[in-house]
This record gives C-alpha cells, structure tokens and sequence, in this order.
C-alpha cells in the first residue's frame, strides 16, 4: 500500500496490518476518491511536492463505523482485502466530488430507509406490524420486540429493526405527522 | 404444464400477478421453472415488486433497471453467480463473459432464498448433480403453518399453538385448588347476598318501626342487622384468606414453573434477552397476575351478584325509581371502556420503563467494581434517575388518567343519587308516586352499591388486558423451546470418550458462519489443543460439545452416538468444563465445589481441592471450606476461583474434560499451580483444551489450529513446528513478547 507510506497520508501503514494499534486518521485535504474501474471507488493522493505529482490509485472499500449516530463522520476506508487504510473523520474534509462519490456509495451499501410517515401500527400476539412510507418507498414490516428492537437514540432518532433484521430510521420521530406520532409514542 | 411456477417452485412468496404473466409469456413451451423468488427491492433500492427466475435453461430477472424491464439469459452464457451482501440489503449479480451484471436487489428479508439460489446456480455451473434449493425448509423465523413471523424468544407461532387462550390456560392453575375455590366462591356469594341485606332491613326499619313505634320490632331489626354484619364480617374474612391463599399459591405454581423451565433454556434464549427482563417477567408479572386472580376469580363473581341482587330488589321495589337509577349506567359504561381502552397502552409503556429501570439496577449492581473503578459512579446514578424518570413520567399520566377517570365516575353517581333524592323525595312528600319514605332510604343505599359493581365490570376489560399482558410474558417463558433432548435421548452408561466431529458448521446469525466444514476425530483418552487467534470458534467448539448448541450442518458423535440422540443431561453428566470466567454461587467453598454432586462427602471435596491446588489458600481464610463466598466468588482472587472451580470439575470426575482458557486471567505462579492441577485432572481422560497461552498445551497429544472457522493446522507439537505455518508463527510471536517458553511433551 504504497501510497498509505506517502507522506501525503497520515500513518505509517501499520494499520493494514493484523493487529491495528494506532489511529490512523486520513488527511481530507490530501486525498480524494474517484471512480476506479467500471464498479469501484479507488483512493487518491492529492498533488504535492514529496510524489512528483504522482496520483496513485486503489481499489477501496467504505464503511460507517457509526451507521446509526454518525452515518458521515468517521468513515474507515478498507482495502481489497479489507484491511483498513484509515479512517476518515468528516466527509466533507475531501473534496466535494469525492463527497458524491462518498455519499453515493454508502447510500447504496447501506440500506436504511427512513420513515416518514406511519399509516398503521397493528399489534396481534405481542408482534407488530407496521405499515409505513419511507423515503425508498412504501413498505410493511414485523417488529417482534418493543424493547429490544426499538431504540430511541439522541434528539428523537429511532431505529426500528424488523423480524428480518432490517433496520428502519426516524430522523426525528418528534417530526413526524402528529398521527405517525401518535402511533409511534405506544411503541417506544 | 411445466412452465408454470405453482407447483415445483418453492413457494418464497407470491409473484406480482403482472410478473407472472410476463413470465408466463417469455417461457417457453417445455421450460420448467425450477426457482421463482420475489425481490423486494429494485436495483435503485426502493421498494419494488421484482423477481429472479432460475429456469432448465435460463435466469430471468425482472427489474425496471432493465431494459423493457426484463433480463434473460442462458445459462450457458452465464460464467458465474454471485452475491452482493451489503448492509440491510444485497444484489444477485452473473458475470457474463467477465462483465458483472446486476440482476436483482433484495433486504435483508430475502437474503436467505437469494444466497441459496445463488448456490444453486453454482451448483449448477459446476455440474453438480442432485443439488437441492433447500431454503424452504430453513425459514427459521415464520411459522410453516401460518407464515407469521415467530417470535424471536420462544420460536413457538402464538396463532398456531395457543389456541386456548391466555386467560383460559392461566385459569387452569386454579384445578389443583378447585376445593379452596369453591369454599371461595361459596364466601363470595354469602357476602354479595348479606350486602343486599342491610338495605332492606333499613326501610323496613323506616316504614314498620319507626311509623308503629314498635319497640320489640325495633329490637328484631337491630339484631337482625347485627347478626348480618356478623356474617358479613366473617364471610368477608374467610373470603379475603381464601383469596390469598389461593392466589398466594397459583402464583407460587407459575413462579416455580417459570423458573422451572428457565433453567433448562437454551443458551441462546439467554443470549437474547437481557437477566432484567427475565427477572421482571418471574417476578413482576407473577406479581400481577395474583392482583388479576384475586378480581377474576371471586371479586368478579361477588360484583355480577351485587349487581342482579340490586337490579332485581330495586325493580321489585319501585320500578320507576329503579329505571331512573340506570340512567347513567350507559354513560359510566361508556366512560370505562373509553378510559381502559385509552389507558392500556399507557401499562405497557410503564412496563417497558419498569424493566428498563431494572435493566440498570441489574446491571449496575453485579458490576459495581467496574463502575468504581472507572469512576462511573455518576454516570450510573445519572442513568438510573432517567431511566426513573421515564417510568415516573408514565407513571405519572396514568395517575393523571385515574384522576380524571375516578372523579368522573364518582360525579355521574353523586348525579344519579341526586336524581333518587329528587323524584323520590318529590313522590314521598306529595305522596303520588307509590313511594315510602323506607323504600326511598333502601333504594340509595342500594344505588351506591350498585354503581360499584358497574364501573367494575365495565374497567374488568382493563384489568383483564393487564394480566393478559403479564400472563403472556411469563407463558413466553414458560411455552419456549426447551434444550432438546432433556427428558428424552439415548442416556450414556460407559462412555470411553471418543469424539468424532464430522462436517460440523454452525452460525450463531444466518450467514456468519463461525465454524466452518469441521473435520475432528479425538480418540478415547487423548488431549487435544485448540488454538487459534480471538473469534476463531475455539470456544464454539467447547459451547458445541457441551449441547448449549447445536451444529446448523454436520454432526458431532460421541463414541460412535450424535449427541444430538443423547439425553443432554446425561451427556453433560459426562463432561466437565472449567471456563475462562469461573461462575461461583454464593455459598460456602463447600457447596461449590460439591456442585456437581451434592451428595459427596466431605474427604471428597477436600481431596478435589487438594487436586486442584486450593485446598491450601481455603485453609487460610478463617472459615476454611465453610467460607461464605459472595456474589459471583467475590472475596477470591482469578487464580483462586478458578482453582475451586478445577475442584468442582474433579469431584465431577467426568470421562471427557473441556478446558475453556484456564488460565488466561492469572499470573505465572497461579498458572504453574493451576497447570499442575490441570495435569491431574485430564489424566485418562479425552481432554479439549482452549488455549491462549500456547503453554496450556504441554500436555496435548495433537495441536489443532483453527483460523476464521477452519481447521488450518493439526498434528503433534513438533510436526506443526516443522511445518512453519500458523502454529509455528503463533509460538514465535508469543516468543517475541517472552510470554512464554513452549515446552510440549
């Protein structure tokens, strides 16, 4: 991973390695993410005086390492292998097209839809189903436990995990049309 | 016909009716659908109705990423199938010469069926034959009856198994006490029937005695009314003793039955439930169900009487009145079951807040050591006033609920009771209504016990809902499938200790498997060393053998039997297993390390201690082997725990030992102590040993080396060091950190 050694990246390039001791948080400014090939995201280094202008590219992974509270911030950055490269704090520290590209690709990796409004909420042998309109469409779903499977997290955000294991997101359930609410408040 | 998906197809689900029939027009004459799977996503990730078809000859796929909304191919043209698994959701793709194409995109919902058509279709590439798309038969969580998605705790479909009732079943634990029950009942009709009494007697007091001035009437009257409150006092006190002693034991029944049945769960139920939600449900809701016995039962029965008892002496009375008496019962009725109905959310809510406020409590005291030691003193004090508030809040609004209910209530029958006073008086004065002014004092006192019995039916629906909601929770319990095999199973007499893994795979979550196609065979008195780096299912093979799980594929013989056939006591009789976190009751050192067999003698126990090297440390605390050890062993050292824990597993003195990390948490000293009593322990005996420290395994016959599920490396000490590979890596790196000198014998 020549280009995690380059001092345009901020770490040593231990952090590919097995055993992951140090932080190794990627400098925004000195990378951007582009397409690499037909289906993947490759990681490049910025322009600078140390490589000669030189851009390298890599075939990279993306994942949330807070997918419920912090779906944009700290992003680790994985190789082929899925070894991390590093990790990004804050998306929008790169580029406003590796921003895209960013947002773009963890929006199809992670599904969550976001619920919007909920039309019914009917409760048969302790197990609800929930009849909804999320932002990826209409859809029904079994939650099986009030207590395991619905949290409320900071500033009114719910996730919501069905029998399946999916998992639904409330922005802010306090937002919601007052019925939705309504139905909403004798769950959580 | 063959071409159509009704009847081989595994039924995944419905088709889109339109789907269907573009299907039924893109098939050919003689093709045969072998696969049909809705999708539940389109390729853009919304929701959607598509669907993959595997055919004899083609995959079809309908998306409206596709153009005209349909893909097929042949499958001859297909090199490759694959799974996309993403986080939620996931896509089927084929790579056609060497271009991957995207053919449907399915949650997590799907993600089952796709995997397996996905094996399938490689199966099928590779030209294997008999391949089997098995996925209709591993739905794990929706009932084959119903399709109901089954709850996660107990696996058992409520719709199809519970047909009784949850009230009915919960009125089935009053047979044993059917006698007491009728005593019961017989009290509560003498009291419902006294209470008609006293009225009665006060308008004859009224319109006889106090008109005629008849002194020996009066007297009669006065020890009449005493001689019923006699009676009512002491039916009424034999009816409350019964009451409780009857739902005092009911619910001592559940109780013991609940946790009866909770000691022979299986390990996974535990691992999906939190201990305060287990505790509230023994606890807590046995609790509610005596308050709902005691009403249903009796208080039920006593308050029907009343009612009928008034309604008809009231009407005998003085029709005119008695109807006018009814006149608010409609809108009380009414206000009661809007109240229930709108209140009975709120008790599920005040539930949830109560188990979650003991969620902190049971989590905060057994680990009180920790939050010291973290200084999280007020993080816990913080957390539990919140989670206090919560459940005071809700609380809080059902109080305010009752107080608007109550007074409400209170206020329609001080109304009706102002009606009586009105007409009747009215009628009594100017005497037009055929109404004595006896019977017009009998009737209120009948009117303000008859709004009672009124408001308590209509709110019974409530009270009834509450239990319900408890019963439920602890039936949960109660109805979850048990460990296989426990009253059941081959039971083992000589066990020579041989163990056979064979193909052996098992996944805690659908799709993560832990261990992978394991290949074992452990002869009869042979130890063997398991090592591999944290998360490569060392520990899951030792949670196998146990029985706390079984394999998802494969099986695991025990001198030639599945251990699945054995009886799991029988099997566990056999085995013996010191864990890494040696669990210790609070008890004296005794009792612990008697555990296992209670019935050995005291030799015994100091002899296993002796073996395990803790007969010395117990001999220096003052109380010796009648120390008190408190929760969990605190008191004890790692070491020392672990030690008595060794002790408990030789008094077991079982054919097969399993030794989960030993000595993992103690120092060097410890560790040489505890080795030594290791080595005594496994002597004779078929042995699994998990090791993280590589110097447990001085006494191993053959090392086998596990990485990500699999079984890299196996053979002796010596020829895995000649090998080079993951063994010999594992040593030198240990080596490197001067942890430890490997000596293997």
């Amino acid at each position: 991973m020549d280009y995690v050694n380059n001092e345009c990246i901020v770490g040593d390039g231990s952090a590919g390695g097995d055993v992951m001791t140090e932080m190794n948080f990627l400098d925004g400014q000195n990378i951007y993410i582009r397409p690499y090939g037909k289906d993947n995201l490759g990681l490049y280094r910025q322009r600078c005086c140390s490589c000669g202008g030189k851009r390298i590219g890599k075939k990279i992974g993306l994942k949330r390492l807070f997918p419920m509270t912090k779906p944009f911030s700290y992003i680790q950055i994985v190789d082929e292998a899925n070894k991390e490269i590093g990790i990004l704090k804050d998306t929008s520290s790169v580029d406003y097209k590796s921003q895209m590209y960013i947002r773009e690709y963890l929006d199809e990796f992670y599904f969550i839809p976001k619920i919007q409004e909920i039309h019914d909420i009917q409760e048969e042998y302790r197990i609800s189903r929930w009849d909804v309109t999320t932002d990826k469409g209409r859809c029904a779903f079994e939650v099986l436990s009030r207590t395991t499977d619905i949290h409320v997290l900071e500033e009114g955000k719910v996730i919501v995990r069905d029998a399946d294991n999916n998992r639904y997101e409330i922005p802010d359930y306090r937002k919601l049309p007052r019925r939705s609410r309504r139905l909403l408040e004798n769950e959580i | 016909m063959k071409n159509q998906t009704e009847n081989k197809t595994p039924n995944l689900g419905q088709l889109e009716l339109e789907i269907e029939e573009r299907l039924q027009q893109i098939l050919y004459r003689d093709e045969e659908v072998e696969i049909s799977i809705p999708a539940d996503l389109n390729l853009g990730g919304y929701f959607d109705n598509c669907a993959l078809i595997i055919t004899d000859r083609r995959i079809i796929s309908f998306d409206p990423s596709h153009m005209d909304g349909v893909f097929k191919v042949l499958i001859e043209e297909v090199e490759a199938v694959s799974i996309r698994r993403m986080y939620g959701n996931g896509i089927f793709e084929v790579t056609i010469q060497g271009e991957k194409i995207e053919l449907n995109r399915y949650t997590q919902t799907l993600s089952a069926p796709f995997k397996d058509a996905c094996d399938y279709m490689m199966g099928k590439l590779q030209g294997a034959e008999d391949i089997h798309f098995h996925t209709e038969s591993e739905k794990p969580n929706r009932c084959p009856k119903c399709g109901r998605v089954l709850p996660r705790r107990t696996g058992v479909c409520p719709n199809c198994v519970d047909k009784k009732g949850v009230l009915i079943r919960l009125m089935g634990y009053v047979k044993p006490y059917l006698g007491i029950t009728i005593a019961g009942i017989i009290c509560s009709i003498a009291v419902a029937i006294i209470n008609l009494v006293p009225p009665y007697l006060t308008k004859t007091l009224v319109d006889e005695v106090v008109y005629t001035k008849d002194l020996q009437f009066l007297k009669n009257i006065i020890l009449w009314l005493f001689a019923v409150y006699v009676a009512q006092a002491t039916f009424g006190g034999l009816r409350i003793y019964l009451l409780r002693y009857l739902s005092s034991h009911i619910v001592f029944d559940i109780r013991q039955e609940a946790f009866k049945k909770a000691q022979y769960l299986t390990v996974a139920y535990y691992d999906k439930r939190s201990t305060g939600s287990i505790m509230s449900r023994i606890n807590s809701d046995t609790r509610q169900l005596q308050g709902f016995i005691i009403q249903a039962t009796q208080e039920m029965l006593v308050q029907i009487i009343t009612l009928i008892g008034i309604a008809v002496i009231m009407f005998s009375m003085h029709w005119q009145l008695a109807a006018l008496t009814l006149c608010p019962v409609p809108i009380i009725i009414f206000i009661s079951r809007k109240f229930a109905h709108k209140i009975h959310p709120i008790y599920h809510r005040v539930w949830r807040r109560r188990s979650k406020m003991n969620e902190v409590l049971s989590e905060s005291v057994p680990g009180v050591r920790v939050i010291k030691a973290f200084t999280g003193e007020d993080r816990a004090i913080d957390e539990y006033k919140a989670r206090g508030e919560d459940l005071l809040n809700e609380q809080l609004r059902v109080a305010r609920m009752n107080s608007k209910f109550n007074p409400a209530v209170s206020f329609l029958v001080a109304m009706g009771g102002l009606l009586i006073w009105g007409l009747g008086g009215y009628w009594v004065i100017t005497q037009t209504g055929n109404l004595t002014l006896g019977t017009l004092v009998a009737f209120i006192g009948y009117m303000a016990q008859f709004y009672g019995p009124v408001a308590f039916l209509a709110r019974m629906n409530d009270a009834v809902q509450q239990a319900a909601t408890s019963a439920e929770r602890v039936f949960e319990i109660i109805d979850a499938v048990p460990e296989s095999n426990i009253d059941d199973g081959i039971i083992l007499e000589d066990v020579e200790g041989e163990l056979e893994f064979q193909n052996v795979s098992f996944y805690y979550d659908k799709g993560q498997n832990v261990l992978k196609d394991i290949n074992l065979n452990i002869k009869p008195g042979e130890t063997i060393g398991l090592v591999g780096e944290t998360g490569s299912g060392k520990s899951t093979i030792a949670n196998l053998l146990i029985g706390y799980y079984t394999p998802t594929e494969g099986k695991i013989l025990l001198d030639g039997i599945d251990i699945a056939d054995i009886n799991i006591r029988s099997l566990r009789e056999h085995m013996g297993i010191v864990l890494q976190e040696p669990f210790l009751f609070r008890d004296t050192i005794e009792n612990n390390i008697a555990y296992g067999k209670p019935s050995v003698s005291v030799e015994e126990v100091i002899e296993a201690a002796k073996v395990a090297n803790a007969h010395n440390f117990i001999t220096r605390f003052p109380d010796g082997y009648d120390t008190h050890l408190g929760e969990r062993g605190i008191g004890l050292s790692g070491g020392e725990r672990q030690r008595i824990s060794i002790a408990r597993a030789v008094i077991k003195d079982p054919e097969i030992f399993i030794l989960d990390e030993a000595t993992s948490a103690v120092d060097t000293q410890t560790e040489k102590l505890i080795q030594e009593a290791i080595n005594r322990l496994i002597e004779n005996r078929t042995t699994v040993i998990i090791a993280h420290r590589l110097s447990t395994l001085s006494k191993a016959d053959r090392i086998v080396v596990l990485d990500d599920g699999r079984i890299v490396e196996i053979g002796t000490h010596d020829e895995l060091m000649e090998k080079r590979g993951k063994f010999y890596h594992m040593i030198k790196m240990q080596a490197d950190m001067g942890t430890d000198i490997l000596k293997v014998g």
